[in-house]
């Protein structure tokens, strides 16, 4: 500490006792026990009490502190609690239980847009869905508003806490193997066009991934304009960069994945140094650049007219949909 | 006695010790004093409820200014809300209290007025360093943020409330604790 500093740290120091004095803390402090004595007859608040202590270890705060507490797992501590909470009726476990059926699949496959490997997706889901019992137990899930944004959200952070270095359990490092294409569809492994899908997914920043997975999960950009801590119309802005980025980059696959090379590609490409004409779009000329055209093609002939970038759009939302398609045949195929 | 008759005295112990400074920890993050209250409270019960985890701790007033963090996170901002759509209290005659309380009254007001004026991750830590005392390593666990953070935290956090305090002189130099 400075020597200018210290005059503002003795200056802070009379706010350190929150204002009680002698007599104000026996007050507060029989009151606390009081408190204390209710709460052994009290279920409903020792599980509202309970909760309130799971939010806060489940917090981002709790998990960087994991560390001091000797690796101490938050999971082991709460299975000790299990006998605290409440029973829920058999019509609750039975709704549940469907819901869970709905959700598990497209809750790892919206993981692996983000890119987690099948493994992880999977790990982090049941993690996810795991809390969500929890609530059902305590009596707070039905607080929830949109109960399959959260298992999502909830879903995400489990994962990128537990991809985090500090969470990463020691092993022989292998990183790196590729997941191996097969073919055909509903099987174990992944396709070829699910790869394809993901891999050029899990190329764009974290921002647009998370944009373009919360899209195609079907929720509006506020939602993911929520979990980015962005506004609405910022997400709009970058679902636009996103699907840009992503026509650029499909296009330059396809030239080497001809499985998935659209049939009327060719044609399209000779159709397009054609159709530069007055509707031409100056500033769709960006989206194709040199990914499309052919490398001999010349600089203008890269201006594209609306009519072939509405082409690229619905091409670029078959690859997505279909490369999806593969990816939850692949996943629910999986193991359940 | 029970061991639960023994973890309430050590949690009651640990709360005589620690409500004010978790309290005043509250009031500085913006919390007004029935919230601030209200949320101490519960961090204490909470931590009570694992007790039997958190008095195996070092330092358990980290476990309760964690909860209590955590808690503030949630509900300051609807309760702020709904208090804006009450009617305000009328305002109460100030009481009549000696020259040197209604100093300190007046001092808390001016140097709380200026932490406000600071961004919360830098009141947050100047807080939990100089007005509560806590280590740095301490106030990094409850922050989740690592040491050096703290460092460049409460460094900045000073620096700007020099600026804004530089005519403030405490009456009565602050509590020895």
């Amino acid at each position: 500490m400075t020597a200018d500093e210290e005059p503002v740290t003795s200056i802070l120091r009379i706010l350190g006792d929150g204002g009680l004095d002698d007599a104000e803390l026996d007050r507060r402090v029989s009151k606390f026990q009081g408190a204390l004595r209710r709460l052994r007859d009290d279920p409903a608040e020792a599980a509202r009490l309970d909760a309130l202590v799971m939010d806060a270890e489940h917090s981002r705060a709790a998990v960087t502190s994991d560390d001091s507490r000797g690796g101490t797992p938050i999971a082991g501590d709460l299975e000790s609690q299990q006998d605290e909470v409440g029973h829920p009726d058999s019509d609750v476990v039975s709704e549940f239980g469907g819901w869970y059926l709905r959700n598990r699949a497209l809750v790892v496959r919206f993981l692996m847009r983000l890119g987690a490997s099948l493994d992880a997706a999977e790990d982090a889901t049941q993690e996810a869905f795991a809390e969500a019992w929890r609530r059902i137990q305590l009596g707070t899930w039905a607080d929830i508003v949109n109960q399959e944004t959260w298992i999502r959200i909830v879903a995400l952070n489990i994962h990128r806490q537990l991809s985090g270095q500090r969470k990463q359990p020691a092993s022989v490092p292998v990183a790196g193997l590729p997941e191996i294409p097969q073919p055909g569809a509903g099987h174990a492994e992944l396709t070829a066009g699910a790869l394809l899908v993901l891999d050029t997914l899990r190329s764009l920043p974290f921002e647009l991934q998370v944009i373009v997975a919360f899209k195609m999960e079907g929720f509006p950009a506020s939602v993911a304009a929520r979990y980015l801590g962005v506004t609405d119309q910022k997400a709009r802005n970058l679902l636009k960069t996103a699907r840009r980025t992503l026509v650029r980059k499909l296009a330059l696959l396809s030239d080497d994945e001809t499985s998935l090379r659209h049939p009327d590609r060719d044609k399209n490409s000779a159709s397009r140094s054609r159709n530069h004409g007055p509707d031409t779009v100056e500033q769709h000329g960006a989206l194709v650049d040199d990914s499309v055209a052919e490398p001999s093609v010349e600089r203008e002939e890269n201006r594209i007219s609306s009519e072939e970038m509405r082409r690229l759009s619905r091409e670029l939302d078959a690859m997505l949909a279909a490369g999806d398609e593969e990816l939850l045949t692949c996943v629910t195929g999986q193991r359940w | 006695m029970s061991s639960e008759e023994d973890y309430d005295d050590e949690a009651t112990g640990l709360y005589r010790k620690w409500v004010g400074r978790v309290q005043g920890f509250l009031i500085n993050m913006g919390c007004d004093q029935g919230l601030a209250e209200e949320i101490a409270n519960d961090a204490f019960l909470g931590a009570r409820r694992r007790w039997a985890y958190v008095r195996t701790l070092e330092a358990p007033e980290g476990y309760v200014f964690k909860i209590a963090r955590n808690e503030r996170s949630k509900r300051q901002k609807p309760h702020d809300n709904r208090a804006r759509d009450l009617h305000p209290d009328p305002p109460e005659a100030l009481p009549d209290v000696d020259d040197d309380v209604g100093l300190d009254i007046a001092d808390r007001a001016t140097v709380r007025q200026a932490l406000q004026q600071l961004p919360a991750s830098l009141r947050e830590a100047v807080t939990l360093r100089d007005a509560i005392g806590l280590s740095e390593a301490a106030t990094a666990e409850i922050m989740g943020v690592s040491v050096g953070s703290v460092k460049r935290y409460t460094s900045e956090g000073r620096q700007r409330l020099r600026l804004l305090l530089a005519e403030f002189r405490p009456r009565r130099g602050g509590k020895d604790r």
